[in-house]
């Protein structure tokens, strides 16, 4: 009698549990095959200031009117990371059907499923990548890395011109400070890729491509390092700009939204920033700011532009709805596509290119960089030769040691390090 | 010698008044800088918020990318439904541990105990890839779970000193009228543990209501500090909104433990007391 | 008569979860640290070696000195003055009442709140300078979280500010166990203030002072939200702490493997000290 009462508890308990798991468990099934007859994707974005969830809903509406037997998911990648975010959705087998920054994940093996012919010939074949010889991942826009913007009536006031060298941009920092202003703005602890990595893109990749076309191919093989000289001159470089005073005071512990703010009210007269400044600009009709490519250092004509990727889960169990929502996209309703690219500035990856009415800073920016040839940012390579995921945190964590004032040699030293153990680790 | 007395009373005092504005500040910074406009945040923080504005509260409520009323309902399902279950599940694992004295159950006992040391940062990495060979999705539903298996050490360890401590007469008379050993527990022994339960709902629903990593590392549920957290993140350049978002995940907790203030000191301070 | 045997079934609710949930992660956890994995691919069985990268890892041990550097003068400072406003407050008045409930606040307001309002405070465009600005002291203006050495002293801080008030509480409810004869028996024997706190206090609250300690320790150890949002580990690597280490090798590299060896070694000391503290403790109380 005690003993079947026990034995009732347990099985109770257990249960308990069980149907908890089990319950939990059936949702997904649910959740990716039908409740009444359609079929369900998920869809993995992140939200910016620029890229709203307006964006997002947009594209979804439009896609479920014109498809009312699919209907999309928005996951939404929160916090401040989204590269772990991803990989906890990862991990946790959460993973989203349809995710929108594919190029890092993709380097580990097995998580994207190998796009059809059809859906690859809709894209610009420059643009197209592989890893391991497979097209995995498609790609949804190029944007135009890192120039400088600047406030136009400090340069009227103290008679500057927009700088063509890099001496000259030299100059124009030090005509400022001597002014008693400050040069430039850059973010710091509350986004640590804003304190260095918009001046590294501008100023390292270009200097190391302009060198080493083959930078990442030579480093995944051995023959190149980080540690050389003109990694360590453009760095050695940009800590003196900082010992000169030329960055704002307080930048460090400001979030990148704090520093745009900043510099938006005229607490330095220059910042570096991406196209997406340019768009926020233009949609406010801000017409207090101009902006000038930053000149290389060595004097080349190139400019980074980084192509994103979309990619399709190899666990996803409606690929062809997936691989429809793709299409749907770019190419069937460009209209959707164009609204994405306008918020943020970007340009289009599709054969059939989709272009739209460019505000004056946008038109400015793209302006600057007509003549120039442009190349990929190293860390953000796609394809075969690129770097370890979580290389892109280390470098910025480094840019904020080495500006405030760590050794630059020591500092490069352990990218090498950091470099070689990440790609063990994947 | 009693003006001396008297001199280091008043020392006293004042040294308290100095500390008590001090831990106060912060605070009074933060609530009443959510009334004023973010100019004047900067020029005079101090100032009392006259003429009040409630535009940054109404900027939190209407952004886009937020949805309060998400939060609060995340973060109250959580916390009732993890107590909740706390509290069951432990008490009645500690009716075991306390009321039988064999080896297995000691043994039992230091198994459950172990948890209290645990960092808890080793287990989200595993948790993440047991959920997922278990096809479990993240959600509130598991993490409820989550939440009442790193409390069940603490809170079982409070109970089973507690029913130590009742004498043991009141369930047997019970057994002898026939009572079976679940009525017993539930009917009799639980009203007695009112004071226990009390102290570790506390504990228990404080924790899991202000928990940050958890929630964060595991699927990032928008609880109230969660969302708070990513929410904060665009409007960092107005510190008006900033506060309102902290006004919104203080409040509640600062109103009831300003109600229930005893309980909340027994709660937060005799778990560690006892342990 | 016939004694009932208990049912197991009873604490068996807690014992699925408990082991489910907590018991097998960790069991996971300790699997995991003998391998190379990146939670995804194939794992390869690499013994101790992430153990053996554990005590070469020069950025780890860097966020093991400022783990230690928080948690020593935390701890120091918490249970010195927790100590004594204990006894400044330890009255049945009103006003020592109020100044309880007071002092407790921070405890009860989560990390995440507490952290954006110093952040805002201390930021460089936040209040702290602003005040600053206004009386006329701009001299004083300082880049409090973006520099070197002054980020983690913010975060201390912050620190001593939101524990103070638990720790005055544990000493209070110590000092509540000390009977009052003995204040008047040393009274009677002649004794002033500190003979009473060095022969009556301190030995009696040598419990309460043990789980203050242990408290203090293994929440200083166990450091993560605060450092996560006034500075992200930043300047650089400044304020790093053993546990935001752990999430980012684990969640951001996908060294699931090193990262886990890392939390359970952080496990092991953390278990290896309360036993240390507890037992040396008990001995002081007998000396005492």
């Amino acid at each position: 009698m005690k003993k079947r009462k026990a034995l009732t508890a347990i099985a109770l308990s257990a249960a308990l549990v069980a149907s908890c798991l089990a319950g939990c468990g059936k949702k997904t099934e649910t959740g990716s095959t039908a409740d009444s007859g359609k079929t369900k994707i998920t869809f993995g974005v992140f939200e910016t200031d620029n890229i709203t969830s307006e964006v997002w809903q947009n594209m979804i509406d439009s896609f479920e009117k014109d498809h009312p037997d699919i209907t999309v998911e928005k996951v939404l990648a929160t916090g401040d990371d989204r590269q772990a975010f991803w990989k906890t959705m990862l991990s946790s087998g959460s993973f989203p059907d349809v995710v929108i920054e594919a190029e890092q994940l993709a380097t580990m093996e097995g998580i994207f499923t190998e796009v059809p012919q059809d859906v690859q010939e809709l894209f610009d074949d420059t643009t197209l990548c592989q890893y391991n010889g497979k097209c995995i991942t498609v790609p949804s826009f190029k944007q135009y890395k890192m120039q400088c913007y600047y406030n136009k009536s400090v340069f009227k006031d103290l008679n500057l011109e927009e700088p063509q060298t890099w001496d000259e941009f030299m100059n124009v920092c030090q005509t400022i400070k001597d002014a008693g202003q400050t040069p430039l703005m850059c973010g710091g602890t509350g986004d640590i890729w804003a304190t260095g990595e918009p001046f590294w893109i501008a100023e390292g990749d270009t200097a190391l491509l302009s060198k080493y076309p083959d930078f990442n191919k030579e480093l995944k093989e051995g023959t190149n390092k980080w540690n050389n000289d003109t990694t360590v001159d453009v760095l050695t470089k940009w800590q003196d700009m900082v010992n000169k005073g030329y960055y704002y005071d307080g930048a460090m512990s400001l979030s990148y939204s704090q520093a745009a703010e900043e510099f938006k009210k005229g607490s330095a007269a220059m910042m570096v920033d991406g196209s997406w400044q340019a768009a926020g600009l233009d949609s406010e009709s801000n017409e207090d700011f101009g902006v000038f490519a930053l000149p290389t250092m060595d004097g080349s004509k190139i400019t980074v532009a980084d192509c994103s990727y979309w990619g399709v889960s190899e666990t996803c169990e409606n690929k062809d709805a997936a691989f429809q929502f793709i299409k749907y996209v770019f190419d069937e309703n460009q209209d959707v596509y164009k609204t994405y690219l306008q918020a943020d500035g970007l340009y289009s990856t599709t054969k059939k290119a989709v272009t739209y009415d460019q505000g004056n800073v946008t038109t400015k920016f793209i302006d600057n960089i007509a003549d120039n040839d442009t190349v990929q940012e190293i860390v953000k390579l796609p394809g075969e030769n690129a770097a370890p995921s979580g290389m892109q945190s280390f470098m910025d964590k480094s840019f904020q040691n080495i500006f405030n004032g760590a050794d630059v040699k020591t500092e490069v030293e352990s990218w090498d390090t950091e470099y070689q153990r990440l790609l063990d680790a994947q | 010698m009693k003006a001396k007395k008297r001199a280091v009373t008043i020392l006293q005092t004042v040294f308290l008044i100095i500390l008590a504005v001090i831990v106060l500040l912060p605070i009074y910074i933060a609530i009443s800088n959510t009334f004023k406009v973010s100019d004047i945040i900067l020029d005079q923080p101090l100032s009392l918020p006259i003429p009040p504005t409630i535009q940054n509260i109404v900027s939190v409520i209407k952004s886009p990318n937020t949805n309060m009323l998400e939060m609060y309902r995340n973060s109250t399902i959580l916390m009732v439904a993890g107590t909740a279950l706390t509290v069951i599940v432990s008490s009645m694992a500690a009716y075991y541990l306390a009321r039988v004295k064999t080896k297995f159950s000691g043994m039992l006992r230091v198994y459950f105990l172990i948890g209290i040391m645990v960092p808890y940062v080793i287990v989200y990495m595993p948790l993440c890839i047991l959920l997922r060979n278990l096809s479990i999705p993240f959600g509130v539903p598991v993490l409820i779970f989550v939440f009442v298996s790193g409390n069940i050490s603490f809170a079982t360890f409070m109970y089973t000193n507690y029913i130590h401590s009742l004498p043991i007469e009141l369930e047997e008379a019970a057994e002898i009228d026939g009572a079976t050993r679940f009525q017993v527990f539930w009917k009799i022994l639980f009203p007695l543990l009112r004071p226990c339960t009390t102290t570790i709902a506390i504990f228990v629903g404080l924790g899991i209501w202000n928990d940050f990593q958890t929630p964060l590392l595991l699927g990032q549920i928008k609880t109230i500090t969660v969302g708070i957290y990513t929410a904060v993140g665009p409007y960092s350049a107005d510190w008006g909104v900033v506060f309102a978002y902290v006004f919104f995940a203080a409040m509640p907790v600062i109103l009831v433990y300003l109600v229930a203030q005893k309980n909340f000191v027994n709660g937060l301070t005799a778990g560690a007391l006892k342990g | 008569m016939k004694k009932k045997r208990m049912s197991i079934g009873f604490a068996a609710p807690a014992f699925v979860i408990y082991t489910m949930l907590l018991v097998i992660p960790i069991m996971m956890a300790f699997y995991f640290s003998l391998n190379k994995w990146n939670g995804f691919n194939a794992m390869q069985f690499i013994g101790i070696e992430n153990y053996i990268n554990v005590f070469r890892d020069a950025r780890l041990g860097n966020a093991v000195i400022n783990t230690l550097i928080i948690s020593v003068v935390v701890i120091i400072f918490v249970n010195v003055l927790g100590l004594f406003l204990a006894m400044l407050v330890n009255t049945a008045s009103v006003k020592s009442n109020i100044f309880r409930t007071i002092f407790f606040i921070p405890f009860v307001l989560s990390t995440v709140a507490i952290s954006f309002v110093w952040k805002s405070i201390l930021s460089y465009n936040g209040v702290l300078n602003g005040m600053l600005t206004t009386f006329g002291q701009e001299g004083l203006i300082g880049n409090w979280l973006g520099s070197h050495g002054s980020a983690i002293v913010c975060i201390i801080i912050v620190e001593i500010w939101r524990t103070l008030g638990y720790h005055m509480m544990l000493y209070l409810a110590a000092l509540q166990t000390v009977p009052h004869e003995l204040y008047e028996a040393c009274t009677v024997d002649g004794g002033n203030r500190w003979n009473k706190f060095r022969h009556v206090t301190l030995p009696l609250i040598v419990p309460g002072m043990t789980v203050s300690f242990l408290m203090s320790i293994i929440n200083e150890l166990r450091m993560y939200d605060v450092v996560k949002i006034m500075t992200d580990g930043g300047p650089g690597y400044d304020t790093e702490t053993i546990v935001y280490n752990i999430v980012s090798q684990g969640f951001s590299n996908s060294m699931v493997g090193y990262s886990s060896a890392i939390s359970v070694v952080l496990f092991l000391a953390i278990g290896a000290i309360s036993v240390f503290i507890v037992t040396k403790m008990n001995q002081k109380e007998v000396e005492m």
